[in-house]
């Protein structure tokens, strides 16, 4: 169905929120007694602004810091680029609007990156020869 | 029931006149009050769908409606009201929506592309400032899908997923032109819906600006 969103729709976004959801599921669970025992997960959409998704948490009638902070703690992942919560006493619901970062690449390329300017620089190639023959090519020699 | 002790004469009466207004739109809707010291809160619940109109006609009902919020979500219609409360005034901050244009017009462009065999090259301009118009209420919040359908010479729209809207948010859209036209908002299956109309007057004018240029 054609979201009007900046967000687009990959097998990485996919994954991250399926991780964030069944995260955050397990984490209202384990608080889900007493007043808050109904307390339930749903998944709102994907906001506008960013690649990730919104979740509310329902029921929520007893606020506690411990509460909160744990479930600040579920969403500090490193796939997570940042967060922002909102509390409605209205509705007796907080809503999470998790924002994704972008996934990373496999760890050779970081290697390439460095690599492919450093190979182009014609001083790399002046240092070699410098290594190699120093009494030849270093530059002191020309100074001196 | 309502228990309206403790609550001014005036209070009472602007209540009473919103309900009223609001039972003729429809007559099987029950309603809430929450009274706080700044103002009145009105929780309509069985409302199954309300156009623009009959929304203006309940804000011209009573001087003191402060605010009429449509919550999708949670299918009710909420009204505030203003109490007689002097108050300081404190200067709200403008807040930004920090959407920029280009973003903005990407993000457009990108849903137009899917649509290309839907709307045509002379209506873009208008499309684009209706997905605009959306996108701007939707923004950092949750986005909304939009289908865009062409009857004829008119574009029929129904916006999902829309987790709240308000009146003012309604009249941005109305006030692009006369082109908008019959908009409602289905409470009861949360979609909002308005048809586009392929007017002449705006392709002339088109049309003469290019001859110009």
């Amino acid at each position: 169905m054609p979201l009007l969103s900046v967000s687009e729709d990959s097998a990485h976004q996919q994954f991250c929120k399926k991780r964030t959801y069944a995260n955050l599921t397990d984490v209202v669970q384990s608080f889900s007694y007493g007043e808050n025992a109904d307390m339930i997960v749903l998944e709102l959409g994907t906001p506008t602004s960013g690649n990730g998704v919104i979740l509310e948490v329902q029921n929520v009638f007893q606020l506690n810091e411990s509460m909160l902070q744990t479930y600040r703690l579920v969403l500090d992942l490193p796939h997570i680029d940042h967060f922002d919560n909102e509390i409605n006493f209205d509705n007796n619901s907080i809503v999470f609007t998790v924002y994704f970062g972008k996934p990373k690449s496999g760890k050779n390329t970081m290697c390439y990156n460095w690599a492919l300017p450093v190979l182009w620089n014609p001083l790399f190639y002046f240092f070699l020869l410098c290594l190699w023959n120093p009494d030849k090519y270093s530059p002191l020699e020309y100074l001196l | 029931m309502h228990s309206f002790d403790g609550m001014e004469e005036e209070d009472r009466r602007a209540i009473q006149t919103v309900a009223k207004k609001v039972q003729t739109i429809q007559r099987q809707t029950v309603f809430s009050t929450k009274a706080l010291p700044s103002r009145v809160i009105l929780r309509f619940v069985g409302l199954v769908s309300v156009s623009v109109e009959e929304l203006r006609m309940i804000r011209i009902s009573n001087h003191r409606i402060r605010e009429i919020k449509i919550n999708l979500n949670q299918g009710h219609l909420l009204i505030e009201l203003r109490r007689k409360v002097k108050r300081p005034v404190i200067k709200k901050r403008r807040e930004r929506l920090g959407l920029d244009k280009k973003t903005l017009r990407s993000t457009i462009g990108l849903f137009l592309k899917t649509h290309a065999s839907v709307v045509r090259e002379s209506d873009r301009r208008v499309i684009e400032a209706v997905l605009e118009c959306i996108l701007r209420w939707t923004w950092s919040g949750a986005a909304a899908e939009v289908i865009c359908e062409r009857n004829g010479d008119n574009y029929s729209f129904k916006v999902k997923r829309l987790q709240c809207i308000r009146l003012c948010q309604l009249e941005t859209l109305c006030d692009l032109g006369d082109y908008v036209r019959e908009m409602a908002v289905q409470v009861d299956t949360k979609v909002l819906s308005f048809l586009v109309l392929r007017t002449s007057a705006y392709i002339e004018n088109d049309q003469a600006k290019r001859r110009k240029g």
